[in-house]
């Protein structure tokens, strides 16, 4: 229950971030505030920041939406045991924590700047997916603990 | 569990309300700092064109008549979308209504943003200067920049790179500049006189600037 409010926190901070830097893309708010890291722009300008033609804040900030509404039902009293939720959140972020390693990279490597809003991003779907597959892991625990108590009882 | 939840609901709403004031006041500033900037870049021009600390017409590459009455300078990159949105969407049109007609010079220079796929773009577009391809291999460029532009094998080797985007333009051979300057040089060089005024207008987003009280008018902005 916990768990998935935080990862509701952290997705309502991913989709600040990315709407922040899906409207400095269009143009809407003028450049990044960069402060120390002097890349932002660089980041927000270059090839890596879209997608199949899409903008990839414009990616993160659907992405984050969606993990922020499925995060919020899995607290409501009727899908707090439901796994299902736990495996959508998993799922979904592990393609956005590939996707993150990508962009990493490019930013790293190729473009060799560092972009202090993206680095927030990278840090919330980590955090989104680690808490994610934990409570996988819990719940498969639970549920070893719970057959071996049942065989135990028989 | 009900009280939870209403906290749990306060909380993400004041992560909300907390978040939308920031990104409000740091979009706010940056751009009133933006403001000011054009307005002390504006101011201190005349003085840095007399002193030779900005970059000259020489070391760009112009189109249009001398006299125009109109002198637009585009800073670009040739790994940035949204210089190859302007390049392939604008300046067609530019060239046609303005430039053509006489109304209008256009001075192209280098803003490589990256090291490696930019600096090379560059290069391949200045060196075929010699082939007087220049502006046609920089609409082949802009237009194809992710096919060219990300392939780590070519990433790797330069001069495949450049070899391939002169077959991309169907250019006979490789271009090489006939004054014996590496292609590096040709194209970091504008690159380098162009950097202070980048950062000194590159936050103005291309508001008009006033170096003199003449008739000719010079926009500089990075497309």
């Amino acid at each position: 229950m916990n768990r998935r409010r935080a990862i509701a926190v952290l997705a309502l901070l991913g989709v600040l971030d990315s709407a922040y830097l899906l409207l400095a893309k269009l143009g809407y708010i003028g450049g990044l505030a960069c402060g120390i890291s002097h890349g932002c722009d660089t980041v927000n300008a270059s090839v890596y920041s879209q997608f199949l033609g899409l903008p990839v804040a414009g990616i993160g900030l659907l992405g984050y939406l969606v993990l922020l509404a499925l995060a919020i039902v899995g607290t409501q009293p009727h899908y707090v045991e439901d796994r299902r939720i736990d495996k959508l959140i998993a799922t979904l972020s592990g393609f956005a924590v590939a996707f993150t390693l990508y962009l990493t990279y490019a930013e790293l490597f190729i473009l060799r700047a560092v972009c202090q809003w993206c680095v927030i991003s990278q840090i919330a779907i980590l955090a989104i997916f680690g808490l994610a597959v934990w409570g996988l892991l819990q719940a498969g625990r639970k549920d070893s603990t719970s057959v071996s108590g049942q065989s135990g009882l028989d | 569990m009900a009280s939870s939840q209403g906290k749990f609901y306060a909380l993400l709403g004041a992560v909300l309300v907390a978040g939308v004031a920031l990104i409000g006041y740091v979009a706010v500033n940056k751009n009133r700092r933006a403001v000011a900037d054009a307005a002390e870049t504006a101011a201190a021009l005349p003085a840095m064109l007399a002193e030779g600390e900005l970059v000259g017409e020489d070391v760009g590459v112009a189109m249009g008549p001398e006299d125009a009455p109109v002198i637009i300078h585009e800073y670009a990159d040739y790994q940035c979308p949204y210089c190859g949105m302007v390049a392939t969407l604008t300046l067609p049109q530019i060239f046609e209504e303005y430039v053509q007609t006489g109304k209008a010079r256009f001075v192209f220079f280098d803003y490589p943003l990256n090291p490696g796929a930019s600096e090379i773009g560059a290069e391949a577009a200045r060196c075929a200067i010699d082939q007087d391809a220049f502006w046609a291999m920089q609409k082949v460029l802009f237009g194809r920049m992710q096919e060219w532009g990300t392939k780590p094998r070519v990433r790797r080797r330069p001069g495949a790179r450049r070899r391939r985007a002169a077959r991309v333009h169907g250019l006979a051979q490789v271009p090489r500049c006939s004054d014996g300057e590496p292609a590096a040089g040709a194209a970091a060089r504008p690159q380098q006189h162009a950097d202070l005024l980048h950062q000194r207008t590159a936050r103005a987003g291309g508001q008009e600037l006033r170096p003199d009280e003449g008739d000719h008018r010079r926009g500089a902005g990075q497309g």
